[in-house]
């Protein structure tokens, strides 16, 4: 019983932690995000992902030498279970994790860890320098998996890429 | 990867069924649009998907090397969807303009294709 009250009470305190959160700091994420969660400090996955954000992203990461450890849990995105790109308008923007106009370097997205289901690409690296993208599984995004516009020097290893495109523009694994 | 995305390193990365055969663009990996130069694609893995790895005009500098590309697309695609003609290689740049170095693959185009068996300087590896 103490056991089951914890769990429930930590499922509250998370949902609660990262729900209609714009922006934060070191974080421990899980449970639902219905706005756009901007990180600007190391942050990690607690608990699997739901996002409900609709035209924009789930996760932000905003600022130089910013860590996002996935820990094994999985980030759920609004798109069509088997194809994707039939789950609603395609939605470039609506993409799992984005790292917009960072030029600073250091960012890193660490698996292991699955992103999948999103309506925009799973990944979106843009216009950024320095990203590491590591042991990442993406899977059954609209668009690309992991999704590269402009920007240099990036690491990009060791990740899966699986069930990935879209019906108009060429896209896919990476 | 597009848009001038440049001096990237992809390696080790695992990539398969992926892209929609309808639209013929897809890809495992896509170096893609004038600027999207001077990448290094490396040791991945791309099986499956409507192409293997899809390079369009324009770009240069990129080295391709000891990736294994094939099966792209498979076989069911090819059979029930002629017109797709996906290939493992499909480069539409200058030949010449990028490096293609002891991948393992059996359709391409514009790009060099022997075989599946190990090129001779991985032998010893």
């Amino acid at each position: 019983m103490i056991g089951l009250k914890i769990s429930l009470w930590s499922g509250a305190f998370l949902g609660a932690l990262v729900m209609g959160m714009g922006n934060a700091h070191a974080t421990d994420i899980g449970g639902t995000i219905s706005t756009t969660l901007t990180i600007t400090e190391d942050s990690q996955l607690v608990d699997d992902v739901t996002c409900t954000v609709t035209g924009a992203p789930c996760i932000a990461i905003a600022g130089p030498n910013v860590t996002l450890e996935l820990n094994g849990f999985t980030m759920t995105g609004q798109a069509d279970a088997q194809t994707a790109c039939a789950g609603g308008t395609p939605t470039f923007s609506e993409n799992g994790i984005d790292v917009e106009s960072q030029t600073g370097g250091g960012i890193g997205i660490r698996g292991p860890g699955l992103i999948q289901r999103f309506r925009g690409p799973g990944i979106f690296l843009h216009n950024s320098t320095g990203v590491t993208v590591t042991g990442v599984t993406v899977s059954t995004n609209c668009f690309s998996g992991i999704l590269v516009g402009g920007g240099s020097d990036h690491q990009i290893s060791g990740n899966v890429s699986v069930r990935n495109g879209n019906p108009v523009a060429p896209c896919g694994g990476i | 990867m597009f848009g001038g995305a440049s001096r990237n390193r992809l390696r080790g990365n695992r990539l398969s069924g992926n892209g929609y055969t309808a639209q013929g663009n897809n890809f495992g990996i896509g170096i893609e649009g004038t600027g999207t130069n001077d990448n290094v694609v490396e040791h991945n893995t791309i099986t499956g998907n409507t192409n293997g790895l899809y390079m369009t005009a324009g770009v240069q500098g990129n080295i391709i090397r000891r990736n294994l590309i094939v099966g792209n697309p498979p076989i069911q695609v090819d059979l029930d969807h002629p017109s797709a003609k996906g290939v493992d290689i499909k480069n539409q740049a200058q030949s010449g303009a990028n490096t293609f170095q002891s991948n393992r693959c059996l359709t391409a185009v514009n790009a060099p294709c022997p075989a599946v068996k190990r090129q001779p300087e991985e032998k010893n590896k």
